[in-house]
Order: C-alpha cells, then structure tokens, then sequence
C-alpha cells in the first residue's frame, strides 16, 4: 500500500512536469498567431546584456480612453484586456475590462493581464510576456523602424513568442 | 522537558551527597535522549543542497528551453524519491527522509524551471498549491516531522507569494493546511504539529485582511476565534498550542496596535466604527467570557483582556498600552499566587515588552537619541536583574532543576 501509494505520488510529478513542459511544443500545433508593437520610446540595440535583449511591448501602456474600468483598482488585481488588429494586421488595445470578455470575431483577442500602476492618465498593465528575448532574435531587425513579436496563443491561454521582425 | 546535560550535572552533585547511586543516576539519564548532533547537520545538509537546487535553476545551462534538460532534471528528481523511499523502507530513517526531502524541493525547481524557461503565464499561486498538495501526501505516506515542517513552510511561502505577486489570497493554500495538516497536527497529537499549524495560521490572517483592506483590528477578532477554539479544546494536547501561540500573536499585535494609535495618520489607518465588527467581537467575546464565568475558572479571564476593543475609546493609544500592562501584571500576580514559576517567568517578558513599547512611543521623538538608547538600556538592565532575582527566589522555593 504503501509503495503503491509513494509511486502513484512520483508519477504525478513526472506526468505533471512533463505536461508542463510538454505544453510548450504543442503550442506550435494548437496555438494562433498575432503581433504586437514593441514600445519604440526605446532602442533595442544596447539594452540587455550580451546575450539577451529585455523589451517591453507596446499594449502594457493603456490610454484613459481606452480603460473601460470606473472603479478604483489595487495593484496586481486582475484585468482582461482586448486588442484589435489594425490595418497593418498588429493588434493593439481597444477596451480594458476587470471582468470577463469575448471576443467580437477573429480580429479580436482577449490577454489576461495584472494591473500595476497608472500615471497622468496612462495605465500600465504586464502580461507576463517573455520580456527577455535573445539576440539572435534582432539580427535581420532594423531598429529604427517599428518592430513588431510574433507570438502564438494557445486556446489554453500559454503563449509562445515566435519571432521579432520590422513591420511589413 | 529538562535537559541532559543539565540533569548529568546536578545529578553528579547528588551522587555525590549520596541521595541517589550512580546507577540510579545511569538510569534516570536513560530517560532523557540523547540529542543526536548528526542530525544538526543533516538539516544543514538538507538546506545547502537545497539551495544549490534552486540557484541552479536559473544557471545558464538550465535557462535554455530544451525537452531532453527537463527530462535529465525530472530523471534527477525520480532518483532522489526512489533512492530514499527504498532507504527508508530499509530502516535507514533519516539518510531516506533526507533524500525524500531533496526529491521534494527538486520537484519544485522542476516546477520553477519549467515555468521559467517556457515563460508560462501565472495568475495565481497554483504552483505552490500544487507543491503545498504534494508535501501533504508525501507526509501522509512517511508521517515524518520534517516533512510536516516543509510542508507548512510550503504551503505558507506560497501565501505569502500569492500575497505579493497577485494581491490576492489563495484559498486552496488556507484549506490544505486547514483540512489538511490540521487533520492530522490533531490526530497524530505531536505538539511540534500543533505549534506549526497555529503559527502558519497566524500569518496567513495577516495576508487575509491585507488583501481584503481590512483595518488592523479584524485580526483581534481572528485570533481571538484562535483563542477560543483553543479553550473549547482544554484537555486536549491542541489546546495548550493554540491558546499560546493565540495569546502571543495577539500580545504582538496589541504592540503594533499602540504604535498605530499613536499616530493613526503615520499608518494610513481609519478607525471607523464598523458595526459587522463589532457584533462579531460581542458575540465571541461575551460567549468566551460567559463560558469561563460558568466554569468559575476566574482567573483564566486574565488573557481575555488583550481583546478588548480599545480603539474605539478616546485616548485609545493609552488604554492600548494600560491593556498591555494589565495583562502582563496579573499574569504575574496569578504566577505568583499559584506557585506558577512559568506564569511568572512569561508575565515578566510581557511586562518588559510593555514597558520598551511604551518608552519607545513617548521617548523617541522628546529624547536626545544617544539618551534615548542608554536610558532604554539601563531600563532593560533593571528588569533584567528583577526577572533573574524572582527565577532565583522562585527556583529556591520549590528546590527545581533549571
């Protein structure tokens, strides 16, 4: 019984670290695309340190007008935040809710995000997006135009980045 | 419990006076166990190891997303198990328990690796849960204290995180230790257990009402439902824990409570009159208090007096203070009436931590600072000398070895 007991145990780290890491390839399989602006108030080329570039995208920063939420919110309480493609097919934020939303059609997505702090009218949320990406990444990116990451999303809610590149 | 080597000292003393034979004293020193200080040192293997696991995670080799590194880390973790469940089961107890353990803080850096390295998205503390989930099995399967130790040290870390990361208070993490250590802190009536569960509870309250922004004072109310779960429980071995540990959680806040009344402004608190709490302090305070009159356990009505609602009063800040040394002095009083030399010994600590809190309020800002710290000494001195004088008097009453 009890060897039963301590072997089952086992095995349901192993099964549950191995879906964990599994999940991340399956991604690729499940998973749909969509691209965000990476703020450009920054240049890319000396931040980080030699290996990896540290980022941050353009959807953290929200707007007054777009922040649909009256209430006053705490620090790290959640948010779901809408975004919409635009013309050049890159999302960006139209609505900001601290409830539940669904998307309108294909060119909507929802993210999940934590609110952190707001500033003159300006709100700023974290996704939990891989921030640190590295420099192979930015080799054939020109940076003095606007960059744009590729992520694919997963209808389990993970996200993978793809790649970087100069918006088309 | 008295100690063994003390007790081998003043046992010599009695051989020689002839009250007992060195055998007898042989034996009696059998009673007592002798402290292993292998076991010192397995516990600081235990942490190093530990340690190394966890600052390895973010090492260069491991930050690279690969299947067959997780493999190799998760192979690692199966090893260690198996190697100490196989130890174990060969009476090898703690060389088993420490790989058990090593196999346990592996699968939680397997947990952060994998996070960390596939940038898994997190919005609440669920790996902790999950951790906190694992350590409760592993105890049921081994019933081992060290386990029970990391498990609440688990299960609270993960509060704490949750707390700090998500502002938010996980309700899974409150129910394992609830149902689940608690279950067996009191089943397995291990006073070690008790005191763990109590003082986990303890904090998690504190995260609770910050999360939940309620004042201060909602915690005299949590511990005071501590207190009398404890008194409910009188004669079993849960009992003395929780009344204890209840008491000094609720002595600290009482601390913390003058400084904020103090200057009500400094901690950005409002003391409102807030009748949800108030019917909920009267209903619990008047039911304990009730319940000690009709047992005519009199002077057990002492420590009821740290849960006066004293905020409400004007010049609460004093009356916060005169709460404080109320208690500590008829913990005294009743120490000394009952021959109680740990009542004693304990009202005296209060008593000074009374009186530091209360000279720290009013002398800090008036003082000249170098005055402030060699009055705030001599004062310590000063009760130090009257604590070690009472120890003295009171140990050559009852002829005591301490």
């Amino acid at each position: 019984m009890k060897n039963k007991m301590f072997y089952l145990l086992v095995l349901g780290q192993v099964v549950l670290l191995l879906i964990l890491a599994g999940q991340y390839y399956l991604i690729d399989s499940y998973g749909a695309t969509f691209k965000i602006y990476l703020d450009d108030s920054q240049d890319y080329s000396f931040l980080g340190n030699d290996r990896d570039v540290y980022v941050d995208y353009e959807i953290r920063e929200i707007p007054q007008e777009k922040w649909g939420i009256e209430r006053e919110i705490s620090s790290r309480e959640n948010v779901y935040v809408k975004l919409e493609v635009n013309k050049d097919g890159v999302f960006e934020v139209v609505d900001v809710a601290d409830h539940k939303l669904t998307p309108y059609d294909t060119d909507q997505i929802i993210l999940k995000a934590k609110y952190i702090y707001d500033f003159s009218g300006r709100y700023f949320v974290e996704y939990g997006l891989q921030d640190k990406i590295p420099v192979d990444y930015f080799v054939d990116v020109a940076r003095d135009k606007p960059i744009v990451a590729s992520f694919q999303r997963a209808p389990w809610g993970q996200v993978k980045l793809i790649k970087i590149e100069n918006e088309n | 419990m008295l100690n063994r080597s003390t007790l081998k000292k003043a046992g010599k003393k009695w051989v020689e006076k002839d009250i007992i034979s060195p055998k007898q004293l042989e034996q009696i020193l059998n009673l007592y166990p002798k402290r292993e200080p292998r076991l010192l040192l397995t516990i600081f293997s235990i942490l190093l190891i530990s340690i190394g696991f966890l600052t390895f995670i973010f090492s260069d080799w491991a930050q690279v997303p690969q299947f067959s590194r997780v493999l190799l880390m998760v192979l690692f973790m199966v090893t260690l198990y198996v190697a100490g469940h196989i130890l174990y089961e060969k009476e090898q107890k703690i060389l088993g328990i420490t790989l058990l353990l090593l196999g346990f803080v592996a699968f939680g850096a397997n947990l952060l690796l994998a996070i960390n390295i596939y940038s898994i998205i997190l919005f609440n503390a669920w790996p902790f849960v999950l951790w906190s989930i694992v350590s409760l099995f592993l105890f049921m399967i081994y019933e081992h204290r060290w386990i029970f130790f990391t498990g609440i040290a688990v299960t609270t870390i993960g509060q704490i995180n949750s707390f700090i990361l998500y502002d938010s208070f996980n309700y899974f993490l409150i129910a394992i230790l609830l149902l689940g250590f608690t279950h067996f802190a009191y089943h397995r009536k291990e006073q070690l257990y008790c005191y763990l569960v109590t003082i986990s509870f303890v904090l998690q309250a504190v995260f609770f009402i910050n999360v939940y922004e309620q004042s201060y004072y909602w915690l005299l109310f949590y511990y005071m439902l501590l207190y009398i779960i404890g008194y409910i429980l009188k004669g079993t071995h849960f009992s003395v824990s929780i009344r204890r540990i209840a008491l000094i959680s609720t002595f600290i806040l009482g601390m913390f409570q003058s400084f904020v009344l103090h200057d009500v402004y400094l901690f950005s608190e409002e003391i409102e009159y807030n009748i949800l709490f108030f019917t909920v302090w009267m209903i619990a305070f008047t039911g304990i208090t009730l319940l000690k009159i009709s047992q005519n356990n009199y002077e057990d009505l002492a420590p009821i007096i740290l849960y006066l609602p004293v905020f409400y009063l004007p010049f609460a800040s004093i009356f916060s203070l005169l709460v404080l040394f109320t208690f500590s002095l008829t913990y005294i009083m009743i120490g000394y009436t009952k021959d109680n030399y740990s009542k004693v010994f304990y009202g005296s600590i209060a008593f000074l931590l009374s009186t530091l809190t209360a000279y720290v309020q009013y002398a800090w800002d008036t003082l000249n600072k170098s005055l402030f710290f060699i009055i705030g000494g001599i004062i310590l001195l000063a009760m130090s000398l009257v604590i070690e004088r009472q120890r003295r008097i009171l140990r050559g009453e009852s002829g005591d070895v301490r």
